[in-house]
């Protein structure tokens, strides 16, 4: 890790040695053109550079507003204080940029090289170009998009999706992990003198440091399937890089309008840090940290927080809109709809714990961190069966050696098991029994598709008891099998019980109000009718005796 | 402005409705309806109703093929000439194959475009309702290139039906206009409400009208689909200078 002030001379591309080529994109942030780095004058392409000699191409994202040098310098020299699996996990699955690129002035940069987003995560239509494979396409209805794009996505809660969150997670635990044995810094560093503010930051010695992308969202996390599942995160080059206390080391600038304008006033031999600190980056709205000071660069926790959300999104397949709910401060209760298949796994308490708590906002400063959650999903997935997905997972990534287990996990035994799949069991653990001091304010339930009258609906675990056999319907239920009238009561009982509790749970769930008040009128006309048979049965017992 | 005070009185009346809500796996964003009004009268024969067709399968690749886009956005189009008739039903954009090539027609009644806005609007929302959808405000971009042939008292009682603030799911309109439209129509079928009318500039070039307005609107359903998944959605207007985006509410 550099000191604050030093430029490596192999990050640094001048604008005559670019060729460019089409441009690809055009945002807020700049416009993004292929480009092909043609070395002049001697110069050697950069090591940088030259680590990507087999990616396929490099693009050039030239800034709307262009930066100081210095500012980006941290973020680029990020992965080569890492240790070589760990910084090749980092290459693999995000695209880090790789140079600035300055031109007259080379403490001016006019924008940064990052390799293009390899062919595997791309997506091709039924028609038209092919587009990147965002999580947007693993957001919502698996259905809807093979219907649209004529595109196959993996069913909820498959393997695949889970080792996509997996591969998700074993990056930012690369991001987020200190102490990890870091490089020392090339002997080319050469200090622009920070003076007194270079003894605030890591030296020149290979201190170690974290990374907080800060915007980790639906749009900047591509994924692919092809070979194993793998992510790709993109729009790095404004990452915010820390050092071991979680203090900024430097924040780049979000590039939004303006703000460039600040250090030139301010001149750019006094800009630092303390400059630096408060801009603040554009978010995606509906994967930003509720907890988190709009204001204020984000933190750690914002990217545990969308690593959370991942989980639910990608393995569930829906939306899950909560931000607005937690900023008004509710309580969220999510019903998360797991396959049938869930139910054979063993149960796994701490998945939900992880979930809760990663979404928390009261307990924003506990959420769980990366290397906790993968080494969680790779239990996960042994558990599926899918062990050997998530070794391949790994040695995609470069690095195939398996998460830490629970560092800095809470004690299991403390934790509740009423995050049962297995419906028996729920029925009987009761309320949760939290080691936590902090009420939690999220609570995740695992659904799954049960049927109720002879049709399918999603069953909240700890409000519908199974029926002791599954897949019978009213009609069905013991007669037939010589079941005594005792137990045979005690099913309708609990069928009734159910179906009134489903209908009145479907109707306080908004978007399913309309199923809701159909159940609802279907049961009061099995209430009423039976109404009519008690009286009319009673009637009949009680006539004699009153004469009729 | 009234509709920001509807939009707190909304924001918080929910608030207290979903304190103890139970949320659904199947949870969905609320989707942003928009409807395209579209003049067929003889006065777009030609050139005019080419480029249209020309363009509007750029909507649909715009929004439709982009999964983020497609998801929040339901898009309709409504023509009008004599009567009206819906061309393309409210439809994700993502599941429809091909947009409908229009036809010029007759003359210009704005009275049968907006009463079967009024009809289709309230269909649309109920049977959007009824497949567990959630609608933000819908918005209607009309676009004409003439005056209305129909009386004055005709079009505007209609008019006055469509945005009556009685009517729960009276629309946002933006209205467009070139060639022959009148400012001071357009302006009073967008309400009289500032930013939200627009007349080709005098001294356009006449081939570049239909594929800017068309661009524009693109660029308008894109903007407004964004803001849809924070909780204050916008109907964001096409960039055009001193521009401002206009605050939307949910409906219950």
């Amino acid at each position: 890790m550099l000191a604050t002030g030093d430029v490596r001379e192999d990050a640094v591309v001048h604008l005559d040695e670019l060729v460019p080529g089409a441009l690809i994109a055009e945002g807020g942030e700049g416009r993004v053109f292929e480009v092909e780095v043609r070395p002049q004058h001697g110069r050697a392409a950069g090591r940088g550079v030259e680590l990507h000699a087999e990616a396929t191409s490099l693009v050039y994202k030239q800034f709307r507003d262009p930066l100081p040098t210095t500012w980006l310098m941290p973020a680029i020299c990020f992965p080569f204080g890492l240790e070589p699996q760990l910084a090749a996990r980092v290459r693999s699955a995000s695209a880090w940029p790789v140079a600035v690129v300055v031109g007259e002035d080379p403490s001016v940069a006019q924008g940064t090289l990052m390799p293009r987003a390899p062919g595997a995560f791309w997506l091709q239509h039924r028609e038209g170009r092919p587009r990147l494979a965002t999580l947007s396409y693993l957001t919502s209805d698996p259905d809807r998009i093979t219907v649209a794009y004529g595109t196959v996505m993996p069913a909820p809660g498959t393997p695949e999706r889970v080792g996509i969150v997996y591969a998700l997670a074993r990056l930012l635990d690369a991001w987020q992990q200190h102490g990890a044995g870091g490089a020392p810094a090339p002997a080319s560093a050469r200090s622009l003198g920070w003076g007194a503010q270079a003894g605030q930051h890591p030296g020149a010695g290979g201190a170690p440091a974290m990374v907080v992308h800060g915007d980790l969202s639906a749009k900047n996390v591509l994924w692919s399937l092809d070979p194993v599942p793998a992510v790709y995160v993109l729009d790095c080059d404004g990452a915010y890089v820390l050092d071991c206390d979680g203090a900024a080391v430097l924040a780049p600038e979000g590039l939004g309008a303006g703000r460039a304008k600040d250090w030139e006033h301010e001149g750019s031999a006094g800009s630092g840090p303390d400059a630096a600190l408060g801009r603040s980056r554009a978010r995606t709205p509906n994967w930003d940290d509720p907890a988190q000071d709009p204001c204020a660069p984000p933190s750690l926790s914002a990217d545990r927080y969308a690593l959370g959300l991942a989980f639910l999104r990608v393995v569930g397949a829906a939306h899950f809109p909560l931000q607005a709910r937690q900023r008004a401060g509710e309580k969220i209760s999510i019903d998360l709809e797991v396959p049938r298949s869930w139910r054979r796994l063993p149960d796994m308490p701490r998945l939900w714990e992880l979930c809760e708590r990663s979404l928390s906002v009261a307990g924003a400063a506990d959420r769980p961190s990366p290397a906790e959650w993968a080494a969680e999903l790779e239990m996960l997935l042994g558990a599926m069966g899918s062990a050997g997905l998530a070794g391949r997972v790994r040695a995609l990534q470069g690095d195939p050696r398996p998460s830490a287990a629970g560092t800095a996990g809470h004690d299991l035994s403390a934790l509740s098991t009423s995050r049962s799949f297995h419906f028996a069991a729920s029925s009987s653990s009761g309320g949760s029994q939290r080691a936590l001091v902090t009420v939690p304010d999220v609570e995740v339930r695992p659904l799954v598709r049960h049927r109720v009258a002879s049709s399918w609906a999603l069953v909240n675990a700890a409000g519908q008891p199974a029926p002791q056999s599954a897949g019978e319907g009213l009609a069905g239920i013991g007669l037939a099998s010589g079941v005594g009238l005792g137990q045979f009561l005690r099913r309708v009982g609990r069928a009734w019980v159910g179906a009134h509790r489903l209908a009145f749970g479907l109707l306080r769930s908004r978007g399913r109000r309309g199923d809701g008040l159909r159940r609802l009128a279907r049961a009061l006309v099995v209430d009423l009718a039976g109404a009519c048979l008690v009286l009319f049965l009673v009637g009949m017992i009680v006539s004699p005796w009153i004469g009729l | 402005m009234s509709t920001e005070a509807n939009v707190e009185q909304v924001g918080l009346a929910m608030a207290g409705k979903m304190a103890s809500s139970y949320v659904g796996a199947q949870e969905r964003y609320a989707v942003f309806p928009f409807y395209l009004c579209l003049d067929v009268s003889q006065s777009m024969a030609g050139e005019p109703i080419a480029q249209v067709n020309a363009e509007l399968p750029a909507i649909r690749t715009s929004v439709g093929q982009d999964p983020a886009v497609a998801e929040v956005v339901r898009f309709g189009i409504v023509t009008f000439s004599d009567v009206a008739r819906t061309v393309l039903p409210l439809s994700d954009l993502a599941l429809v194959e091909a947009m409908p090539t229009l036809e010029v027609e007759g003359r210009t009644s704005y009275a049968a475009a907006f009463d079967h806005l009024r009809r289709v609007i309230e269909a649309d929302y109920y049977a959007g309702r009824d497949s567990g959808e959630r609608w933000y405000r819908p918005a209607v971009l009309f676009v004409s290139d003439g005056r209305p042939t129909d009386p004055e008292e005709r079009w505007r009682e209609a008019h006055r039906r469509l945005v009556g603030p009685s009517w729960r799911r009276h629309p946002n309109i933006l209205a467009f206009g070139f060639g022959d439209a009148v400012p001071e129509v357009l302006a009073a079928v967008a309400e009289n409400k500032p930013n939200r009318a627009f007349m080709a500039a005098a001294g356009s070039n006449p081939s570049a009208i239909v594929p800017e307005l068309m661009a524009g609107l693109v660029q308008s359903i894109v903007s407004s689909s964004a803001s849809a998944y924070t909780g204050t959605p916008q109907l964001v207007p096409p960039q055009l200078p001193n521009m401002q985006a206009i605050s939307v509410d949910e409906l219950d």
